[in-house]
């Protein structure tokens, strides 16, 4: 597999490192968030984990150490693109708003 | 009932050309309603179905498998069985599995092949023997056995390895005696065969599309042949947990990743037990037709292509030669993949789910086949009983909410780390 870095161009797989799917935000600290809280269990365990299309958390560990969102086909390991993290969850929220 | 296999079955049939086998179980027409049904045809299903007849007298039981029984993982791991676990929620389960194994071929008229050939985990290090005396401890309190090895034991148990290797040298290991391998391809039969003498009706080519429910209740599925009631749904699906999740509207805790697999050309007998490689996450051994069969880690991405790329390949490699360095000198022959249902702290869940008889046994991660007669025993009795054994009382679905994970590892809630 190769991965598209905004900042290193396409790079080869073993240069990452997978985190998996980036399904829900994670959601502000403080307040008393407490680990039954709904967002974090969304955030930290419950998955839709859907056989196709994908979004998966990758950092760049071997090269610009950038977190990454990288869309990817879970049935045939086609990657379709990559977006930084920060820039993936501000175009999902503007979405959401829009 | 089929005839019992034995010498005299063996004689008259070899006298006769072996013309009098039939097949091992029946290719049943689906009836319309079961009172239980079993969404998944490897070997925890199976092995669920038999148990429910054979222990609590359910019979009119169907298993639903997409493509052919024991298709999936129980034809793809590395065919490990052990007990050595560290912590009370897991260690009490596959204790008893092991227990069931040790019987297991006895009990299902058919030979599994369990080779109690011992599983030996190298450890490199004065806090790796620290751990792994505390791990044997455990082990030993929870009715399981272990031996803690130095490092003459372990050149005596393992001439094969460099005990002297500069780079890990080895300062003993954690052997379990009673541990070792089976035929993993053989525990599906036995277990189809034995459940489908009770009455079972195996269906394959049936491919689970829907999941009824009425009133927060299951009462059937949609299938690819057709629709079946049922009262109860047991779910043992391993990699496609979430998918089949997904038709009953829930979202479970679960995330499919590929594990590879590796075999070898066949040579002479080299190593007559298991053995695990301290310093990287790499375990071994020689199948009866000589071929060296080993793993190592996940892929890491998930996956469910049921195959993976070339880079954990090469890593594998590596860690096994690092370990065996005469492996480089034979030939690999195949390498395969399997999508494992990794759980957020490693370890499975069984249980009730929140719409009413509807049951989950899920969450293997890459410890499913030990666990394949444990887990039927004790999912068939969440299903008849409606109460766990207290083998699995750990086993929750809501223990991530509530906190009372069961992190063998202690690496935190993150899937492809366990």
């Amino acid at each position: 597999m190769l991965i598209p870095c905004p900042h290193c161009g396409l790079r080869p797989s073993e240069e990452f490192t997978p985190k998996g799917l980036a399904e829900a935000p994670r959601p502000a600290l403080g307040g008393d968030d407490r680990p039954e809280d709904a967002a974090w269990q969304d955030y930290l365990h419950l998955r839709d984990n859907p056989a196709g299309t994908v979004n998966e958390y990758f950092q760049h560990t071997l090269g610009c150490r950038s977190w990454l969102v990288v869309q990817r086909n879970t049935l045939t390991h086609e990657v379709m693109g990559a977006t930084m993290a920060a820039d993936f969850w501000a175009k999902q929220q503007d979405g959401a708003q829009a | 009932m089929a005839d019992r296999y034995g010498f005299w079955r063996l004689l008259r049939e070899g006298l006769r050309g072996h013309t009098g086998w039939g097949p091992a179980w029946r290719d049943p027409a689906p009836k319309a309603a079961y009172d239980v049904i079993i969404i998944g045809g490897g070997g925890h299903g199976l092995a669920t179905a038999y148990y429910l007849a054979k222990v609590h007298g359910i019979t009119n039981v169907a298993v639903l498998e997409k493509g052919y029984l024991g298709g999936g993982n129980v034809g793809r791991n590395t065919t490990i069985v052990r007990s050595n676990y560290l912590l009370t929620g897991n260690e009490l389960f596959y204790e008893k599995s092991l227990q069931l194994w040790e019987g297991l071929s006895a009990d299902l008229d058919y030979n599994v092949m369990f080779s109690p050939r011992s599983v030996i985990n190298t450890f490199h290090s004065d806090s790796g023997r620290d751990a792994d005396i505390r791990r044997g401890n455990q082990m030993i309190l929870h009715g399981a056995d272990a031996v803690l090895l130095d490092k003459e034991g372990v050149r005596r148990e393992a001439p094969y390895i460099d005990v002297d290797n500069p780079r890990f040298p080895i300062y003993g290991a954690l052997q379990q005696r009673r541990a070792g391998t089976a035929r993993h391809d053989a525990v599906a039969w036995g277990f189809a065969r034995g459940a489908d003498q009770r009455g079972v009706d195996l269906i394959q080519n049936c491919e689970v599309t829907g999941i009824d429910i009425e009133g927060g209740r299951v009462v059937g599925v949609q299938t690819s042949r057709g629709p079946f009631k049922a009262k109860k749904i047991g779910m043992a699906v391993a990699g496609n947990t979430s998918r089949v999740g997904a038709l009953a509207g829930l979202r479970f805790p679960i995330e499919s990743h590929v594990l590879q697999a590796f075999v070898t050309e066949g040579i002479k007998p080299m190593i007559d037990n298991v053995i695990t490689f301290g310093a990287g996450h790499f375990y071994l051994s020689q199948s009866d037709k000589g071929g060296l069969v080993f793993g190592a880690d996940l892929d890491g991405y998930n996956s469910y292509a049921q195959r993976g790329n070339l880079p954990l390949i090469e890593h594998v490699m590596e860690a096994g030669v690092s370990f065996v360095p005469s492996m480089s000198k034979v030939r690999l022959l195949r390498s395969w993949g399997g999508i494992m249902d990794m759980s957020p702290d490693g370890s499975p869940i069984i249980d009730k789910t929140p719409i009413e008889g509807l049951y989950l046994n899920a969450g293997w991660c890459y410890g499913g086949f030990k666990a394949t007669p444990g887990s039927g025993w004790c999912f068939s009795h969440l299903i008849a009983q409606d109460r766990p054994t207290h083998h699995i009382e750990q086993m929750r679905l809501d223990r991530f909410a509530t906190g009372y994970v069961i992190d063998e590892r202690g690496a935190g809630a993150q899937h492809n780390l366990h």
